[in-house]
């Protein structure tokens, strides 16, 4: 089961909303439910981000006052950061300032969060778009022809190549997989360059690294669901029908194997995300993924809160897009969801 | 999880030795099976040993004048930027890594397993919280909030086992709940209540054994993902601290200088990379162990010769990797100095006679080259000898064992080649060799002692009954629409050949409404996927001819075919909720066919949509067609159906059990259709279903089915005036009406349906029939006509014996 049918069904369980949206139509109710789990996971988000300060060992004052800051500094950056105030108070404050895109800070360089949001993000982004770029164009149609190809037990030499690669690659950690490539198209065949982002060509190998896990997972259950809708009665019927057989692919088939590999989009990307900040620290892309890295290494809460706080809406984000992109792919899960 | 019910029918008997029993079987009936115990082997070894035979200088101490150098002799991968021997340190981060693994993987399980387990038993509402927050917390990447959890608690090794440990466990709480509320909801957990079992019983019998196969899969898999998500951790520099090393921390060094010595990072990464794989094929094996489903498929596997089994893509493959990862734990040794076959012999001679009088170097080279050898190849010998017969497997698994621990001991006796500590080199090389002796010594008594041989499954032969039928099978009909002679539809399994469908000769006229009937398993169906070229994989068909309108089908490429049968022939399916996409409008799925095999489009193809969701009597059609099927009822999904094949006015429709999937009122309606649509539009239907009430309402001819022949052809109004088949008149018999008496009981055929893989000698329905006499059970009776218009496939009928003419 994946997580948007999991929210069905518990949206469909609470009953006050179902009373006040009884009256709308599909689309608006759909709508209206997505918007309330997207509040309830954003609240939730900001809650566990603003925990983390007071979670953790140590006086985030005097982080930022530095050791031998004297007993007078400390006070004030306390009363800076707002630490001096109750509990309710200070989570307020931290839900304004997000509101207005004030996350604070750095303790280390003094640089606001925002804008090392601002600087970071794009090669973040670049490296997880060219990631989920290869793994939708490659693991669907890899999945869809080695499931057709292994169709009813047929080629079971393929099968077992197809599972024993993918079972391997999945194993691979990013980093591994980072090292080896950068080991063989850098450093043995010197045909790609790394630890820049000057070149064009550089983005290459950690996009590759980013991918190939994803691309694996994915084309596996692509294959799967390959399998289980060629099996399906109403592919029977597509060829009694005797249409040729890219029509029985294209109509019959892809659109119910992408409402698969949809509905598990959400995860692969959130993998994808966590790839980034492996590789950008391996290929040294100066990413969010490295700058947070760094900011643990630094206890630089602001920043970790802030990095952390964006990746969690783009995640969050993202699977509700998928489950609205579900929707309008598939018309049952509409109807499913009331 | 849909298991079946009759687990302790297939559990073995408790006195079963371990490697007889079926989970051992099955755990190494793939070289996955085998490969994982020598994987395993070498890494225990490894990690038990490696922190004994090292010792901290070895791998602590720095030589600046050599460091950074390329593999040699002393340093069999060379050295790191410190001087230190690159090999030694990843062995000695063995134990470290693992341990952090397992406990982060421990420490997951538990905390997921109890949350998932205390969630399935919540109340309602207080369950549904719980699960979201779980959903939400698996909607996030695992190592964002581990890095997140890292700065909360410190970095450190143990911060990171607590961050991964927490990070991983909402996906399995998923997991365990899933398990726990799906089992106790199970079909047969509520009869074995009901039968009164205790509360313990039912755990123990039914549900351990049916959630353990997945509880181990996703732990050992979650091992696999802590390992990995660990050493990321150490690899970014927030895991293990100071002068402590894992393998991540290992890479973060190499990386820095992947250019100037790339096995400073690959030594590490390919250590990762091998506990992964041992982690992925143990998984894969236990679960084929405990899974008892999986057993019989096993069984099967093994009635393929040893040749075919010795060449199957599986062992093929994973051998090759297989040898591809020992050739890279073994690659130091083949270098050349240390090829010295003689020197060997008399080094090995040594060590076994206990003198140890040897120099440094012929422990370094010698005792390597001589005992690792002798473990890599008796241990490769063994995969692929596990392969030629069951027994060896068992005997297999325990030397793979044996000789994985005693590669990893000479392994690390080599270490300790050039190190102070002789004593514990020839110790632990002692060890090694011992256990390879052993190993090598028992393999050889189990060959000579092995002296049965494989025994195969029988294979059936099947004899097409053919030509002469072909002739006697003319029935001479008015105007022959369909002529099929010699239709069999053959599967090569490994048990041997069946043919659900043996040699059907029959004819169609035009306008005609033909009924097949048959028990399920008869062949009826895959009859008419025969007739229409759609029979699944690996079933073959074959036939003298079939001929629509005079044309061979049979001849036709697949271009003429699919053209041919496209507009000719339409099937229509069981179950019309299935048969139709659901992710298509049942407009686009009616107009399909016809816009590709008549070209049509637009307005055209629209008005005969129309017309013919018309024809099967679907109102507001102009609506209807936008609609997809679950928007539709059961019975107007099957005349969307019917509609569907009649786009094209196909001459023939085969409708395999329209009617069976629906309610009684209902199927009088998809009669009706059918009828008028054979009177108005003269379109001739061959109409399938198991039930006879159905055939003798609309059909004007009955062929009747039994183990993939043809028994009866008769007319429907001949059906209960003449003489008839046994197996027809059992079948008319078993037809309860509303005017039987209510206290016999229900007339039914005795015995079962043949065995299609072991059919009697003579009729297939010999066993049954209660009029049979001996040539019954010498010969297969052939389908003769009785009558103008009746043939029967019975002695009795044809060529009756002296004393059951007289009855």
């Amino acid at each position: 089961m994946t997580s948007s049918q999991a929210l069905q069904r518990h949206s469909a369980d609470s009953g006050t909303l179902a009373r006040l949206t009884s009256r709308l139509g599909p689309w608006p109710r759909f709508l209206l439910k997505r918007a309330a789990s997207l509040f309830v996971v954003l609240a939730m988000l900001l809650a566990l981000t603003f925990l983390l300060i007071h979670l953790a060992p140590g006086d985030p004052a005097v982080r930022k006052a530095g050791i031998d800051a004297s007993a007078e500094q400390i006070e004030f950056e306390r009363k800076a950061l707002g630490l001096d105030q109750p509990l309710p108070i200070q989570f307020i404050r931290y839900v304004q300032g997000v509101a207005r895109l004030d996350f604070g800070t750095s303790f280390i360089t003094k640089q606001s969060v925002t804008e090392i949001l601002q600087q970071r993000f794009p090669r973040t982004f670049q490296l997880a778009g060219t990631g989920l770029l290869i793994v939708m164009t490659v693991s669907v149609p890899l999945g869809i022809l080695v499931g057709a190809l292994t169709r009813e037990g047929r080629n079971r030499r393929l099968e077992v190549a197809f599972m024993s690669l993918t079972s391997t690659s999945s194993a691979l950690p990013e980093f591994l997989t980072a090292t080896f490539l950068a080991f063989i198209f850098a450093v043995t065949l010197n045909w790609l360059p790394v630890g820049t982002t000057q070149k064009s060509t550089a983005i290459i190998l950690p996009a590759i690294s980013v991918s190939l896990r994803p691309v694996a997972s994915l084309a596996r259950v692509v294959r799967l669901e390959t399998l289980n809708v060629l099996a399906q009665d109403y592919i029977r019927t597509a060829r009694s029908k005797r249409l040729p057989t890219y029509v029985i692919f294209t109509r019959h088939l892809l659109p119910n194997v992408l409402t698969a590999a949809l509905t598990i989009g959400g995860l692969v990307f959130a993998g994808l995300l966590g790839g980034t900040v492996i590789v950008e620290n391996v290929f040294a892309w100066p990413g969010l993924g490295q700058r947070v890295v760094d900011a643990v290494f630094n206890l630089d809460y602001p920043v970790i809160q802030g990095i952390v706080l964006y990746f969690g809406v783009i995640v969050v984000l993202i699977n509700t897009a998928v489950d609205i992109l579900l929707a309008l792919v598939d018309p049952r899960t509409l109807v499913l969801s009331e | 999880m849909s298991r079946a019910p009759a687990y302790s029918d297939v559990q073995a008997p408790i006195y079963l030795a371990f490697w007889r029993t079926p989970f051992f079987r099955a755990f190494l009936s793939s070289p996955s099976g085998f490969l994982a115990l020598f994987l395993a082997g070498i890494l225990f070894a490894t990690a038990l040993l490696a922190p004994l035979a090292l010792t901290k200088e070895e791998v602590y101490q720095r030589n600046v004048r050599r460091r950074l150098e390329g593999p040699s002799a002393d340093h069999i991968l060379g050295t790191d930027n410190l001087g230190r021997d690159i090999l030694k340190r990843t062995l000695y981060a063995t134990p470290l890594s693992l341990q952090l693994a397992l406990s982060a993987a421990g420490m997951a399980i538990v905390i997921g397993f109890a949350a998932g387990a205390v969630t399935a038993y919540l109340p309602g509402r207080l369950r549904n919280v719980a699960l979201r927050l779980i959903e939400i917390m698996l909607a996030f990447p695992g190592i964002l909030i581990a890095i997140m959890l890292v700065a909360v608690v410190g970095t450190s090794a143990e911060g990171a086992v607590l961050a991964i440990g927490i990070a991983f466990s909402p996906s399995l709480a998923r997991v365990a709940y899933t398990l726990a509320a799906g089992v106790a909801g199970l079909d047969y957990i509520a009869s074995a209540r009901v039968l009164g079992l205790s509360s313990r019983r039912i755990v123990a019998r039914y549900i351990i054994p049916n959630i353990a196969e997945t509880l181990i899969v996703v732990s050992l898999n979650a091992t696999a993902a802590a390992l990995v998500a660990v050493s990321s951790l150490s690899f970014l520099g927030l895991g293990v601290q100071g002068t402590q090393f894992d393998w991540g921390r290992l890479i973060t060094e190499g990386v820095l200088r992947l250019y100037q010595v790339p096995l400073l990072a690959l030594a590490p990464a390919t250590a990762i990379g091998i506990t992964g794989l041992t982690l992925g094929y143990l998984g894969e094996a236990l679960a084929r162990g405990l899974n008892p489903t999986l057993w019989t498929q096993t069984a099967s596997v093994q009635s393929r010769s040893w040749l075919q089994r010795y060449f199957s893509s599986e062992t093929m493959l994973l051998s090759g990797s297989a040898l591809l990862l020992i050739a890279f734990y073994f690659l130091p040794w083949f270098s050349p100095d240390a090829l010295d076959p003689n020197r060997t012999l008399v080094t090995g001679a040594a060590i076994l006679a206990g003198r140890a009088n040897l120099t440094e170097t012929a422990i370094g080279s010698q005792v390597a080259l001589l005992l690792l050898r002798t473990g890599a190849w008796i241990a490769l010998l063994l995969g692929f000898l596990s392969y030629f017969s069951l027994r060896f497997r068992r005997l297999c698994a325990y030397l793979g064992l044996i000789c994985g621990f005693g590669a990893g001991s000479y392994f690390v006796s080599i270490l300790l080649a050039d190190s102070t500590n002789l004593g514990a080199a020839l110790a632990s090389a002692r060890l090694g060799f011992y256990l390879g002796l052993i190993a090598t010594i028992l393999l050889i008594a189990q060959v000579f002692s092995d002296k049965s041989a494989t025994t195969r499954g029988s294979h059936n032969v099947i004899h097409p009954t053919s030509q002469a039928s072909v002739v006697e099978a003319d029935m001479s009909l008015p105007r022959p629409l369909l002529q099929v002679r010699g239709l069999t539809v053959r599967f090569d399994l490994e048990s041997g050949a069946i043919a659900p469908v043996n040699d059907i000769n029959l004819d169609l006229a035009e306008g005609e409404i033909v009924g097949v009937v048959g028990e399920s398993g008869s062949g009826k169906s895959l009859t008419a996927l025969a007739l229409a070229q759609l029979v699944p994989h690996p079933g073959i068909v074959s036939a003298h001819y079939v001929r629509l309108r005079g044309e061979d089908i049979t001849r036709m490429s697949a271009g003429q075919l699919r053209y041919f049968l496209g507009s000719e022939m339409a099937m229509i399916f069981q179950d019309p909720m299935s048969s139709l996409n659901p992710a298509l409008k049942i407009g686009t799925q009616l107009t399909e066919a016809p816009r590709v095999h008549r070209r049509l489009s637009g307005k055209d193809l629209h008005r005969l949509a129309l017309d013919r969701m018309a024809d099967v009597h679907i109102s507001a059609a102009e609506r209807r067609l936008r609609q997809y099927p679950h928007e539709f009822s059961g019975g107007m999904r099957q005349r969307a159906m019917i509609a569907m094949g009649l786009m094209n006015s196909p001459s023939l429709i085969i409708a395999d059990e329209p009617t069976t999937a629906l309610d009684v009122t209902i199927q009088a309606q998809i009669i009706d259709v059918l009828r008028e649509i054979n009177q108005e539009q003269g379109t001739t239907i061959m109409l399938i279903s198991h039930d006879i009430g159905v055939i003798v309402e609309i059909c004007s001819r009955v062929l009747v089915m039994y183990a993939g022949r043809i028994v009866e052809d008769v007319k429907v109004t001949d059906l209960l005036t003449t003489d008839k088949h046994p197996y027809t008149e059992a079948l008319i018999a078993a037809v309860p009406a509303f005017d039987s008496n209510r206290d016999e009981p229900l007339a039914s055929i005795p015995g079962r349906p043949p065995d299609l893989d072991n059919l009697p000698a003579g009729c297939a329905f010999a066993p049954r029939c209660k009029y049979v006499f001996e040539r019954c059970h010498r010969e297969a009776p052939p389908l003769l006509h009785v009558e103008e218009t009746h043939r029967i496939a019975c002695f009795l009928r044809t060529e009756p014996p002296a004393e059951a003419t007289r009855e």
